[in-house]
């Protein structure tokens, strides 16, 4: 049973059904379905994943175009399989919070949305490079289209823009892959794109340090990292409420994969050379997106550039080249998804009914919406980082990590958690308490039926990865480790570590 | 004197015999009502048959006229190409020409000869073949641009054309004098007495060489000689257009690859020079050209260029394959430029002025299948999966990086990152605004028109996501 083209391709069968009708009620239900059952079938892979197992699971190998070694190649392992469900499960919510509010080609969303998520669980799942990239690139356009529609004023310019960002990382990208499949053909097992073959290869230096800019541009402009991240507040802003939850929640974090996935194991020597540019951009990444989101007044920018912050530390903290630090990111991924992806919806539930995000314009809100405060409460926390719950064991861990790698990383990584108390929690203030600006007579609905279900089990989660954290560990600890094996076996490295010891 | 009859091999030119014979029964087809039909249909007919004797023609390599005349796979495959394009152009003037009542004959007539000429150029191997099938194209082009006699910008465009056209020629005729002064043969096996000992007359021969290229690059619309495309396509009837960016140009680059398949042999650096030159350049005018067009066939002539350009890049590989990857991009190139002249023509039937990027708006709103498929030829044409434009335009990276060309395939990526501003400004303008004022009436039902843009955008997909069938089809073509 090839379960993995389940789940990727279930999304698209549900799409096309959805295009049999144009009724608005079949195209809102299919669709809904079509994200409950791809939500069910990514779960399948935690009953038959084994996390003691080192190398890929469940792969399905299929040869595709056999001229070029490109081969339809699927699997996962500790570090894809937390990514499934959260991909799914965001587009339900997704699904859900853009019940009513499409107004115009309603269809077209949602076919949207579902083409969106077979985009990126094939990325999550493509072990073959080609594939791998053609995932990558198809799901721009869903991307692009969901900006460019339904999003707000300024909303062409931000879609080109995130485009024309993305497509210039990723060309070379593409030149780099194709290099690599001739590097294949001369060192390794001939012309192919297949990454299980491209880990064996052993590659110069001073070509790895080329790949791996090429590879790594190519997800840095994704992640983003700074000084790559000028695309992502337009993008964040001008983008409708399901689809800023949905490229904070999962396209984000493509990037973080596809380091972890590729520059891991292929490049690791150019990974250790890097290491120190990489994590300092990362950390100029935290501190400085946390400023900016203390500079925010309108709420989706602050959201936006609080996402900046957060993904720095993730990058430092897979960097600091240790177990402790990839797990975290990991983990990482998977907090910052459901956090931020809720911080979206709620904005989003403000603004559509306050009309504005501009914090100067709101306050007292929670007297009158009492309900979503209270879930908006929880979210905050949950993102700056409040023990027992799920952003605490993610930072902790990338912290540890940092430490780890240099004293003063950590120490800098660490400003996340007071910035980010400071900017989240005067926000929070602004917009809920500060009763001077309140909203007068307006009559503003509390949290409805539909969007309660939304927020629940996205609060459930955020406790439940915050109380039992080694569910999630101890099935990615076997990939951290293999991950790491490919940095510390590297030639280069081991010289190195000689070389200490011959000094000491 | 010796008197030997020629090795006339009848069956080596009966494609061409049949086209020419309905071609000679449309000009005796009176005008009149009704008639629309029957033309169209006689030359869709002409062009069937010619498509069906494609499987007997595969694989045997018959040659005629003592191997003036060669139906190699290469050739077969170059000319099935350009009838499909051609029976895209009748779908379209089919539908197009409503209006035009007179001279419907001579119109298919024309289309039909200069698919004769193509056929002859793609089947050569000497120069002066090649050339006659050449004035046999550009003879029914420069009367196919000027067809609306009443239009004047069409007769600019046509004198235009012409002049450069005539031009164009009498520098490739230039070229034959100068490879025949130097190797005293016209066919492209001349090369074989290029060795040390002749080097004396090897610089009259470059010179020859270089003359033929020039000649080539006008047809195929490259930098620096792609001036004309432009204006002869937007003055030219808009299914002309369509004809003219794409079946030449399929032409022109067959027989770029016949010269350099010999050069590459005997003289590589000087071939590589020429094409790497007009590559870098094809790309870099053609996508920045581009960009700052509002005219929707001024900016497809543009693009023409750029995608000119990335096909190039496959010539640099020839020693290396790089024949199945310019037969690989053609092919795709043919089903999506083709496509997207499609909606030029459909917008511009029901205008008397030139479409603009403009007149795209809002069709999505009331066509979501048509939007569909022309949204499908853009992604296609900037290639991005899972297209069959990003498979051809990968297949071309990948050929250029084997031939050492990195430097070109890095220009040919940043092009092609400029290149989807103007590509995705037509998805913009069809998806993000509601149309104001329609340009197509609200029902246009199925017809054959919109049929053949849903086929081919149906294969673009297709092929892009199993492109191996076509794939295999173009590297068995370039094996000699």
């Amino acid at each position: 049973m090839p379960i993995l083209t389940l789940i990727v391709f279930l999304p698209l069968v549900g799409s096309i059904v959805v295009l049999f009708n144009r009724e608005r009620m079949w195209v809102q239900t299919v669709s809904l379905v079509t994200a409950l059952l791809s939500f069910i079938t990514t779960l399948i892979p935690f009953w038959v994943f084994k996390s003691d197992v080192s190398s890929f699971q469940m792969q399905e190998l299929i040869p595709w175009i056999t001229s070029l070694g490109i081969s339809y190649h699927l699997g996962i392992d500790g570090l894809s399989l937390f990514l499934l469900p959260l991909t799914s499960f965001l587009t339900v919510a997704c699904i859900l919070i853009s019940w009513n509010h499409i107004k115009i080609k309603e269809q077209l969303y949602f076919v949207m949305f579902l083409w969106l998520e077979v985009g990126v669980l094939g990325v999550f799942v493509a072990l073959d490079v080609f594939l791998f990239y053609i995932f990558w690139e198809v799901m721009l356009i869903p991307m692009f289209l969901i900006i460019l529609i339904w999003g707000s004023d300024n909303r062409r310019y931000a879609a080109v823009k995130f485009l024309i960002y993305t497509m210039a990382g990723s060309v070379f990208m593409l030149i780099a892959i194709i290099v690599m499949a001739f590097l294949n053909q001369n060192m390794g097992s001939g012309f192919g794109f297949d990454l299980v073959d491209w880990i064996k290869l052993d590659i110069p230096f001073n070509l790895q340090a080329w790949l791996f800019v090429a590879f790594f541009v190519a997800f840095a402009i994704k992640v983003p990292l700074f000084p790559f991240h000028t695309w992502l507040p337009d993008a964040h802003v001008q983008a409708p409420t399901a689809g800023s939850a949905i490229l904070a929640g999962i396209l984000l974090k493509m990037g973080i994969y596809g380091m972890l996935r590729f520059c891991y194991p292929l490049f690791p020597e150019a990974v250790v050379y890097f290491t120190p540019t990489i994590i300092v951009l990362g950390l100029v990444g935290v501190i400085y997106g946390a400023f900016l989101a203390f500079a925010q007044t309108d709420l989706k920018k602050l959201v936006a550039y609080s996402s900046i912050s957060h993904m720095g530390l993730i990058v430092v903290g897979i960097f600091a080249l240790n177990a402790t630090g990839i797990k975290g990111g990991i983990i990482q991924m998977v907090n910052h998804g459901l956090s931020t992806g809720a911080l979206f919806i709620l904005v989003g539930a403000l603004y559509e009914r306050t009309h504005t995000r501009d914090m100067d314009k709101l306050g007292g809100l929670a007297t009158r919406v009492p309900v979503l405060a209270t879930f908006f409460m929880i979210i905050v926390l949950s993102s700056i980082g409040l023990p027992g719950m799920n952003g605490f064991v993610g930072e902790v861990l990338l912290l540890l990590g940092a430490f780890k790698y240099k004293w003063w990383v950590g120490g800098l990584g660490a400003t996340t958690l007071i910035l980010g108390a400071v900017y989240m929690l005067w926000m929070y203030q602004r917009v809920m308490f500060e009763k001077e600006r309140s909203c007068g007579d307006l009559i503003i609905h509390d949290f409805c039926l539909r969007e309660k279900i939304v927020m629940v089990p996205i609060v459930l989660l955020i406790f439940f990865i915050g109380l039992f954290p080694s569910f999630f560990l101890d099935k990615m600890d076997t990939s951290a480790n293999k991950l790491l094996s490919y940095i510390n076996n590297s030639p280069a490295v081991v010289a190195m570590v000689d070389n200490d010891k011959v000094i000491k | 004197m010796d008197f030997t009859i020629p090795d006339v091999n009848f069956i080596s030119f009966a494609p061409e015999v049949i086209l020419l014979l309905f071609a000679t029964i449309l000009l005796f087809v009176q005008s009149g009502s009704g008639r629309r039909g029957v033309c169209a249909l006689l030359a869709f007919l002409a062009l069937v048959s010619n498509i069906l004797m494609t499987p007997f023609y595969w694989g045997k390599g018959i040659e005629g006229f003592g191997g003036l005349i060669i139906r190699d796979n290469f050739s077969i495959m170059c000319q099935t190409m350009i009838i499909v394009a051609v029976i895209l152009v009748i779908v379209y003037s089919y539908q197009y020409l409503v209006f035009e009542e007179k001279n419907l004959g001579e119109y298919y007539t024309l289309l039909l000869t200069s698919v004769v000429g193509m056929n002859i150029m793609i089947a050569s191997t000497n120069l002066m073949v090649i050339f006659m099938g050449m004035e046999i194209l550009s003879m029914s082009l420069y009367v196919l641009v000027a067809f609306f006699k009443t239009v004047r910008e069409g007769m600019e465009a046509s004198i235009k054309y012409f002049l450069l056209g005539a031009f164009a020629s009498a520098i490739f005729l230039l070229g034959i004098s100068f490879f025949y002064g130097a190797s005293g043969k016209t066919g492209l096996d001349a090369f074989v007495m290029f060795d040390a000992t002749s080097k004396l007359t090897v610089p009259f021969f470059f010179v020859g060489i270089s003359l033929i290229m020039v000649g080539l690059g006008f047809k195929i619309a490259s930098v620096p000689f792609h001036m004309w495309a432009p204006d002869a396509y937007e003055g030219a009837p808009t299914s002309v257009a369509s004809f003219l960016s794409v079946a030449p140009k399929i032409a022109g680059m067959a027989v770029i690859f016949r010269v350099g398949i010999e050069m590459s042999k005997y003289f590589p650096e000087v071939m590589l020079t020429i094409i790497a030159f007009m590559a870098v350049t094809s790309m870099i005018v053609g996508n920045f050209a581009a960009m700052r067009q509002s005219g929707l066939v001024r900016m497809l002539a543009y693009s023409g260029i750029a995608q000119v350009g990335y096909m190039m890049i496959s010539l640099l590989a020839i020693p290396q394959g790089g024949g199945s990857a310019l037969l690989f991009y053609l092919s795709i190139y043919v089903l999506m430029n083709m496509g997207a002249f499609g909606i030029a023509v459909l917008l511009s039937k029901k205008k008397d002025k030139r479409v603009q990027i403009n007149d795209l708006k809002g069709l999505a709103g009331e066509h979501p299948v048509i939007a569909f498929t022309m949204a499908v030829f853009m992604l296609s044409l900037a290639g991005i999966p899972p297209t069959g434009g990003f498979f051809a335009k990968f297949y071309v990276f990948t050929h250029g990086i084997e031939a050492g060309y990195l430097w070109v395939v890095i220009i040919a990526v940043i092009t092609t990152v400029a290149s989807l501003y103007y590509y995705f400004r037509v998805i913009v303008f069809m998806y993000m605004t509601e149309e104001e004022a329609g340009i197509l009436p609200k029902n246009i039902g199925i017809n054959l028109f919109n049929f053949a843009l849903i086929v081919a955008a149906l294969l673009i997909i297709v092929l892009g996501v199993i492109p191996g069938s076509l794939l295999e089809l173009a590297q068995q073509a370039v094996v000699f």
